[in-house]
């Protein structure tokens, strides 16, 4: 009798643990919810989360700091072939200009209001014809000085709602991917397992960003670094440096790193004076 | 004996959820293990784009994508095209391995269940689809022949299923665009614009559609089910043995947006010679079919509802044909072939279709068949002949639900179908009016456990209940189980 009590016990924790859902997500801003993309804050479930450290969050980085992140991001087609062999394409910019606006004034309102066990979720939709769409989903979160960005769905193409309704509710289910990301200077990228908190669950692409010296190197022009060797994850040309950044605006982004305290004073002396001698 | 084999059943049930379960995580872990279909792989899709959880049936967009000949609209559909990589190679493999076990019987006096259970596989399909040119699209289906195919039952026979050439977007030489309406024509060996696709239906290797394989006289037992000297040997008809893919003809389709429903009116004409799945071994006689739908809001499978009507009209060739080589049957039971003095048989058939929310498809069709006296076998001791007619039909609930509850877990097709057929009249008047009856149960879950751009695999897991009455020697009804779990796979 008592067995049985505890295999029912069981089976009820079970089914209301596999009931439970997703917490709820939290809408930051008018213009963060969208019919065709998006930018919420969700905390952590305790299923979900890759692991119990707390967040540095709230964390606070400009429209401009964050153009310039998203801006460094790139990806490669996978292009497959049959039967066992594959390769993979140039790498490109991994989101639009438009993409990228969007992002980088959403992001910053939401990483403004993250608490320390949030992190902040996204879709976007692109259209690739009437019927399909390319939907990109994932989530960022800031631990330490470091910006993690989980990519779990790049240009998925999508015509079934059912596909459309699963990511929309969880943006870091992920599908096969068509895509590979290509890590730049300062990015590392990994395999993060168990997101989803679900009786199975696939891999997420974790892409990791030093953020202070990225956004150092955006400060001014660097030497290319050599080229990658097979199988590195760290690799690659500055995919972040800016060579479409201003002096002016290379100055008040290293006045903001300095007011955030992710540069020294010495540091800050150093390269302002380094921007100054460009004139 | 049903309790003994459900717990079987169950073990095994558990066993392959485990190699699925654990399929899957390798999966994850060995991405590069496998090969993909040729659409997907061309277009860099995933399968779902085309179809509903767990293949082989078509979306929406799938259904849209075939109309158009496999064209996407754009420069990429040729096959020359620079963006085309090697992993265009138009070729595609599907098969069904797995566990199967068939229980049979009439009960009584000279009865007796006959059970039978074996891992295997059914069949292999070798499928190439794709453009040959622009707006000139193809299909070839090969089916080699497999000595231990149908788990060990029988060899399948080597055949080519699908053979043809379809010409598209004929409609600009009568100075319309495709936007508006598009016109096909197609020529070869194919399966016809069914009221619904047998060849995509996700039941079609274990238990297909009944009244697409039905014929009025010789007891039915699905396709599965070898003949055993437990089920009477019925009535001798030659009126066609199968309404399903492999017929040889010229197709006119046609499809046009209405905007008034929101939705498309299609149609199908098409002209099939008596040759092919009819076992006539040739002949000069011509079958006539037709299909036509309006769909509502929508295509009618993923989103919107649908009806249509579809009609038969042929002749069944009646005597030997001397162009074919002695000793080739005829589905008269002569020998020789069959070629002229065809005798007519019709079919009428209306169907529909309905969605919910995107994750629930209610489709089923009714049928009424007529095939004439003549067509049915003269055997002396059984009585006059007369017009063999029936009326069946089945009703299918497919939910693909976004998630599956309580696992929370994607990518699953759950179907049931109920499938019946009723004489109206025996082709024989010594047969008793319910001979040859069918009720059929098919349960089954499909669940994804991998797709990608290069492979799809899914967990299959199907049972069928069926009962056809008074076909047993001992003139009790024939009851028969099949039960299958095992992995369906393309790549």
């Amino acid at each position: 009798m008592r067995r049985r009590s505890l295999l029912l016990l069981a089976f009820v924790s079970c089914l209301a643990q596999a009931c439970a859902g997703p917490p709820p997500a939290r809408i930051v801003c008018g213009q963060c919810e969208e019919a065709d993309r998006f930018v919420r804050l969700q905390a952590r479930s305790h299923a979900a989360g890759p692991d119990r450290r707390s967040f540095a969050h709230p964390f606070t980085l400009s429209q401009q700091d964050w153009a310039l992140l998203l801006g460094g991001l790139r990806v490669q087609r996978i292009e497959e072939a049959f039967p066992l062999l594959s390769s993979k394409g140039t790498p490109a910019e991994a989101f639009t200009a438009e993409d990228t606006a969007y992002l980088s004034e959403t992001l910053a309102k939401a990483f403004a209001k993250a608490g320390p066990d949030d992190w902040v979720l996204f879709a976007l939709t692109r259209r690739s014809s009437s019927e399909v769409s390319e939907l990109t989903t994932g989530a960022c979160y800031i631990e330490g000085e470091r910006l993690h960005v989980l990519l779990a769905n790049y240009r998925f193409p999508v015509t079934l709602p059912g596909v459309r309704a699963l990511l929309w509710d969880q943006p870091l289910y992920a599908y096969p991917p068509f895509y590979a990301v290509a890590p730049g200077e300062f990015q590392t990228v990994t395999r993060r397992y168990g997101l989803q908190g679900r009786l199975v669950a696939s891999g997420v692409p974790d892409i990791t960003i030093d953020i202070k010296p990225f956004l150092l190197a955006a400060l001014g022009p660097k030497p290319p670094a050599p080229p990658a060797k097979a199988g590195e994850t760290q690799a690659g040309p500055s995919a972040g440096s800016s060579s479409g950044v201003s002096v002016e605006d290379s100055l008040a982004l290293l006045q903001r790193l300095k007011e955030r305290g992710l540069v020294t004073e010495d540091e800050y002396r150093e390269k302002k004076q380094q921007l100054l001698n460009r004139f | 004996m049903i309790i003994r084999m459900l717990k079987r059943r169950s073990l095994i049930v558990i066993v392959f959820g485990l190699i699925a379960f654990l399929s899957y995580e390798w999966s994850l872990l060995a991405p590069k293990a496998d090969a993909i279909p040729a659409f997907a792989r061309k277009y860099n899709f995933a399968c779902n784009v085309c179809h509903v959880p767990g293949f082989p049936k078509l979306n929406d967009f799938g259904n849209l994508f075939r109309d158009h000949g496999y064209q996407m609209g754009g420069e990429n559909d040729l096959p020359e095209h620079e963006s085309i990589n090697m992993g265009y190679w138009p070729v595609s493999l599907r098969t069904q391995v797995g566990y199967r076990s068939l229980s049979i019987g009439p009960d009584g006096k000279n009865g007796g269940e006959v059970t039978n259970g074996s891992f295997g596989f059914k069949t292999l399909n070798l499928l190439s689809y794709g453009v040959l040119a622009k707006d000139t699209s193809y299909g070839i289906i090969y089916a080699p022949n497999l000595n231990s195919a149908n788990y060990g039952a029988a060899s399948t026979g080597s055949d080519l299923p699908n053979a043809f050439v379809r010409l598209n977007n004929l409609q600009r030489f009568l100075g319309g665009d495709a936007t508006s309406y598009l016109m096909n024509v197609k020529v070869g060996k194919y399966e016809p614009e069914l009221p619904f696709s047998a060849f995509r239906n996700p039941t079609q290797f274990n238990t297909p559609i009944v009244f697409y394989n039905y014929r009025a006289g010789n007891p039915y037992t699905s396709a599965n089910f070898p003949a055993n000297s437990r089920i009477s040997s019925g009535y001798g008809n030659s009126t066609m043995s199968s309404l399903q893919q492999g017929m040889n003809g010229l197709e006119l389709a046609g499809i046009k947006p209405t905007s008034g429903t929101n939705g498309y009116f299609r149609y199908s004409l098409n002209a099939f010679s008596t040759t092919g799945p009819f076992g006539n071994g040739g002949g000069r006689n011509m079958i006539f079919y037709g299909h036509a739908t309006q769909s509502f809001d929508g295509y009618g499978i993923v989103s919107g509802h649908r009806i249509g009507i579809s009609w038969w009209q042929g002749d069944s060739p009646t005597v030997a044909n001397p162009l074919v080589p002695a000793g080739q049957n005829n589905a008269a039971g002569g020998s020789g072939g069959t070629s002229g003095t065809g005798k007519t048989f019709s079919r009428v058939a209306l169907d529909a279709s309905t969605t919910f929310d995107g994750q629930w498809n209610l489709f089923g069709s009714i049928i009424h068949a007529r095939d004439s006296k003549d067509l049915i076998a003269n055997t002396a001791g059984q009585g006059p002949r007369q017009d063999a007619v029936w009326n069946g039909g089945f009703a299918e609930l497919d939910w693909y639900p976004t998630e599956l509850p309580f696992f929370g877990t994607p990518g699953w097709l759950l179907l049931y179908r109920y499938d019946l057929v009723r004489n109206e009249q025996q082709g024989l008047r010594s047969f008793q009016g319910n001979y040859n009856n069918v009720d059929s149960h098919t349960w089954m879950t499909r669940y994804y456990i991998h797709q990608s751009a290069r492979t799809d695999v899914a967990w299959h897991t199907e049972y069928n209940w069926f009962r056809t009455r008074a076909t047993g020697t001992n003139g009790r009804d024939v009851v028969g189980q099949m039960f299958f779990t095992g992995i369906d796979f393309a790549l």
